[in-house]
């Protein structure tokens, strides 16, 4: 059966579609011809390119990964794949998908299919359903359009615990590395920590699944092989195994593969040991997430770190020739402008350089965030009433510590410091 | 990766010349091949008019499509305003619902004020009014805006459009500077700075035009009557001039919205890329707009180095030299400057003067080259003076052994007479691999030793090498003739000489030295007419009158 897959990214160049790609990886190994396009404001597409594309390829299923700053667009184009490819189905997965509520279906019309659960399991069983005609019963971790009004919902699957169970789109080919300016590689899932404003544990559970170290090291050497070299981990958590990176890093110089990484790592593992391995594997930039230099607002987020530690541990990697970044968001519960400029003034004194990703960006309410379950609860005051059920309130919300026009003052600190004009990569 | 399709429009440019309903109707066709983010840059209609209808049809129909209007008001904010307000009421329904999706508007109005009758100041002002009521506005201004005014606008955030020198219309300025935005963005992305512009299209007095410098050349696609849509599709080869002349006149404008430094990275890089692909003298033009946007004298030093580098591949000799002055006068680094000089020096052939340049750079230092590239230099001019011994000092100073360092050092051992330590440097020079130019004149050396040698077997094999790597050499043809001819080898000898007065006519003793071998090969009157030949360009050569006087009795 044809499926296609499209990534939509409306304000950024492209990114290499990692998860659509792992899914496709699955598709084809089932033997369904499935193809992937992106679209985006570097590789833009016309209205007419597009319903000639899809009416060409007849999909009999498209898959999108919706986001909330996307859902729109998402939206127009599943109305185009039905009217250009009479009969298709479309399913939407990624973050917005996963706890989008279920009031929200009745007003996603062009939407069949809503994938809640890991989706290299869920788009096998849909595939399989929309073959067999049989989209009247429960597809396991998705919700299914039925006549009328209703919706059908299927019980979580079990993903695999040995994520090597899953095909690699590099090593299939799904992906070439010279399509892409940087390489997208993800190598783990799932996240034991319980930070109140972020939805991984939620949605990936709070153990971690992994690739095996040779299939990581495959993927790198796949993707070395042809393109730019330059790579980056999506994981939630790469450095949560010590050992685990120390291998990786030590795998790709035993095997001579020349790459240029960015790599997310802990404080607490920035080791003399640890540096010297980053820079024989090419890694360029490590990136620590900081959230917050002020330890008080760090507490209530529940995330465990120490902002002197990340510090110590920045000044030792920029010592050492690495560049690094550090993540950090303000607006965050029980945060003050004060505090919130103060985290600014951390970074600054850790001699990082207000760009790329250290370029702060304000909390975001997503669906599935313990925040958003009850905000109220957390001194959050959501400020459109007027949002559909299918939007989160993302950046659309005041705290009992900060109102909008706080909220502007530090993102205009932030942008007055930063070097490239508030540029985010990772968003 | 699926392709939607061939790269879709970006930006559309209409000018105000087209019959306005007739352009609406080539608009509602083009539209839907345009990019899904596209861009309309309306030099002069009536907003009211068709085309902003046709804009709207477009997106009521199309839930996808973000449209920017980039619409020149000629006239008073008053009626501007007026204007946006009526366009933004026809475009309420679904702004709002876009608003409702969050996902920012779908009609962006970026209005481009023209008011020619007001002053500046004012025009800021009325812009300033604009931005704070309905949309922030560009400005098109035909004169650059005192400093004091720039900085105005530049804290309002607004965007001054300005005519570069030869700009006779608003159009013109308009797709200068979308050529000057898509260099800019190329260089930010690390993209060959000399590539195509986003895609766009022009469309001026009824004619389409597949870019802005196919516009300037009259180069039309076809008539904005005809239906079909149209791809784009650029004659890339006309990228380089176009970025040239667009970035050459962009000083202005760069200067107006206080981004010199970002016109000044600009003209450096695609000057360098123009030198890079041998077109020096735009690059030299472009070293000029550097200059003029520089804000201390080590950028103007910068730009001026730049220039003269330009100049001294366009071989404008005094040029270079004093773009050199020029730089070193404004604080350049004085070693460089006397390294670059040399050079100049060196394409005058004046290699004293180059040497008296070199040892400056010498002794000042220069990261530019290296210390041992430096005496290497200095070797080579010493040699072109004939100055062996001087060359080979420096030649010992130029570090490790190199197919340059060996060859020359055997030139010198040549030339003061040592033939065996000159092969054995020739030897050398092989035995490092050298590129494969300089192997037929190390091949030749190697013979020329050998015929010092008496060694003409020999010698016969690299010359006939060197011939080979160099057909046209008239020497190799000779001194192979000449050992040939040592070996008895007559007819061989007879036609490298031929070969070597077919190079050069006026050779008046290759002409003699083909009478000689013609003469043991018993051809008498072709080597009396050879003889005669070369007499006629040299009387003095000795040994073709006693040739002729030998042979006279028999002809």
């Amino acid at each position: 059966m044809q499926v296609l897959l499209v990534d939509i990214h409306p304000h950024s160049d492209p990114v290499t579609p990692i998860s659509l790609a792992n899914l496709a990886a699955v598709l084809r190994r089932e033997g369904h011809p499935t193809e992937l396009l992106s679209i985006s404001s570097g590789r833009p597409a016309s209205p007419a390119g597009l319903r000639r594309a899809l009416s060409e390829l007849a999909p009999k299923l498209v898959g999108f990964t919706a986001y909330q700053r996307n859902l729109s667009q998402v939206r127009a184009v599943a109305r185009m794949a039905r009217q250009a490819s009479p009969g298709c189905r479309t399913l939407i997965g990624g973050p917005q998908a996963v706890f989008l509520p279920d009031r929200a279906l009745a007003e996603l019309q062009e939407i069949d299919i809503v994938c809640h659960g890991e989706g290299e399991l869920v788009i096998r069983e849909a595939v399989r359903a929309i073959d067999e005609d049989a989209l009247d019963r429960p597809i396991p971790g998705a919700t299914t359009r039925q006549d009328g009004d209703g919706w059908l919902r299927g019980a979580a699957p079990s993903p695999p615990e040995d994520l090597d169970a899953y095909p690699s789109p590099w090593l299939d080919s799904i992906l070439d590395p010279a399509d892409w300016e940087e390489s997208i590689l993800l190598t783990s899932r799932g996240c034991p920590h319980h930070c109140s404003f972020c939805v991984t544990p939620a949605a990936f559970g709070t153990s971690i699944r992994a690739h095996s170290v040779e299939r990581v090291l495959d993927d790198i050497s796949a993707v070395a092989s042809r393109g730019s070299g330059r790579l980056w981990f999506a994981d939630p958590n790469f450095s949560y195994d010590a050992d685990r990176v120390a291998a990786i890093l030590d795998g790709i110089a035993r095997r001579g593969i020349k790459v240029e990484m960015w790599i997310e790592t802990r404080a607490d593992m920035l080791t003399p040991d640890l540096l010297r391995m980053l820079h024989r594997a090419g890694a360029h930039t490590v990136a620590l997430g900081l959230e917050s230099a002020v330890p008080a607002v760090l507490a209530r987020t529940g995330k465990a770190v120490d902002p002197e530690a990340i510090g110590t541990a920045a000044r030792t990697a920029l010592a050492a020739g690495l560049d690094v970044e550090l993540f950090s968001q303000y607006g965050l519960p029980g945060e003050t402008v004060d505090d919130a400029l103060a985290t600014l003034a951390f970074v600054r004194s850790c001699g990082v350089a207000v760009r790329g990703n250290s370029n702060a960006q304000q909390m975001q309410l997503y669906f599935g965030s313990s925040l958003l379950r009850n905000p109220e609860a957390h001194g959050i005051r959501p400020l459109r009433g007027d949002l559909p059920p299918y939007l989160a309130p993302g950046d659309e919300f005041e705290t009992d510590w900060m109102c909008r026009a706080d909220m502007d003052r530090v993102r205009a600190a932030w942008t007055a410091a930063s070097v490239d004009g508030g540029k985010r990569i990772v968003s | 990766m699926t392709q939607a399709a061939p790269a879709p429009v970006e930006w559309l440019f209409l000018d105000h010349e087209t019959p306005p309903e007739s352009l609406a109707a080539w608009l509602a066709d083009v539209l839907p091949h345009c990019a899904w983010s596209c861009h309309v840059v309306v030099a002069g209609h009536d907003p009211g008019a068709g085309l902003l209808r046709t804009i709207i049809d477009h997106l009521r129909r199309e839930p996808l499509v973000v449209a920017h209007l980039h619409q020149v008001f000629d006239g008073a904010w008053l009626e501007s305003a007026e204007s946006l307000d009526r366009m933004m009421t026809a475009a309420s329904g679904f702004q709002g619902h876009a608003y409702r999706e969050r996902c920012g508007s779908r009609l962006v109005a970026l209005p481009i004020l023209k008011a020619p009758g007001l002053d500046v100041e004012r025009q800021i002002e009325s812009a300033r009014d604009l931005a704070e009521h309905l949309a922030k506005p560009s400005l098109l201004l035909r004169e650059p805006p005192p400093e004091t005014v720039a900085a105005d606008a530049a804290a309002l955030g607004l965007r001054l459009y300005l005519g570069g020198p030869g700009a006779v219309n608003d159009l013109e300025i308009l797709t200068a500077g979308h050529v000057i935005d898509s260099t800019i963005d190329r260089m930010a992305e690390g993209r060959p700075v000399l590539g195509p512009c986003r895609p766009h299209l022009v469309v001026a007095r009824g004619r389409v035009h597949a870019c802005a410098r196919q516009w300037a050349l009259g180069v039309s696609l076809a008539t904005h009557e005809a239906r079909a849509p149209i791809e784009w599709t650029p004659d890339i080869r006309l990228c380089s001039g176009c970025v040239a002349d667009a970035v050459a006149g962009s000083t202005a404008t760069m200067a107006a919205n206080l981004r010199r430094g970002d016109g000044r990275t600009l003209a450096l890089r695609v000057g360098a890329a123009l030198a890079e692909a041998g077109d020096t003298g735009p690059a030299a033009v472009l070293a000029k707009v550097a200059a003029e946007l520089s804000d201390s004298n080590l950028q103007r030093a910068e730009a001026h180095i730049q220039e003269g580098l330009c100049r001294l591949a366009e071989g404008q000799l005094a040029a270079a030299e004093a773009a050199f002055i020029g730089a070193a006068g404004l604080g350049a680094e004085p070693g460089d400057v006397a390294y670059h000089r040399a050079k100049v020096q060196v394409a005058w052939r004046d290699d004293i003067e180059a040497l008296d340049r070199y040892a400056e750079a010498l002794e000042l230092g220069t990261e530019l080259v290296a210390d041992t590239d430096l005496h290497l230099e200095m070797a080579l001019s010493h040699v072109r003076l004939e100055e062996w011994a001087e060359a080979r000092e420096h030649l010992c100073l130029a570090g490790d052994p190199s197919t340059a360092i060996e060859f020359n050092l055997g030139v010198c051992d040549l030339n003061e007479g040592r033939a065996m330590e000159a092969l054995s440097h020739f030897d050398g020079a092989l035995s490092l691999s050298p590129p494969l130019e300089d192997l037929g004149r190390i091949r030749f050396f190697r013979g020329y030793c050998l015929k010092e040698l008496a060694r003409f077997d020999e010698a016969v094999i690299d010359l006939e090498r060197a011939i080979r790597l160099e057909t046209a050499e008239l020497a190799h043809h000779n001194l192979l003739g000449f050992c040939l001819f040592k070996l008895g080898r007559h007819a061989e000898a007879a036609t490298c000489f031929t070969r070597a007065v077919e190079l050069d006519p006026s050779s008046a003793i290759d002409w003699a030295n083909l009478g000689v071998n013609l003469e043991r090969l018993g051809n008498i009157d072709r080597a009396a007419a050879m003889y005669r030949r070369a007499l006629s360009l040299d009387q003095g050569i000795e040994f073709a009158i006693a040739g002729l006087e030998r042979i006279a009795p028999i002809t």
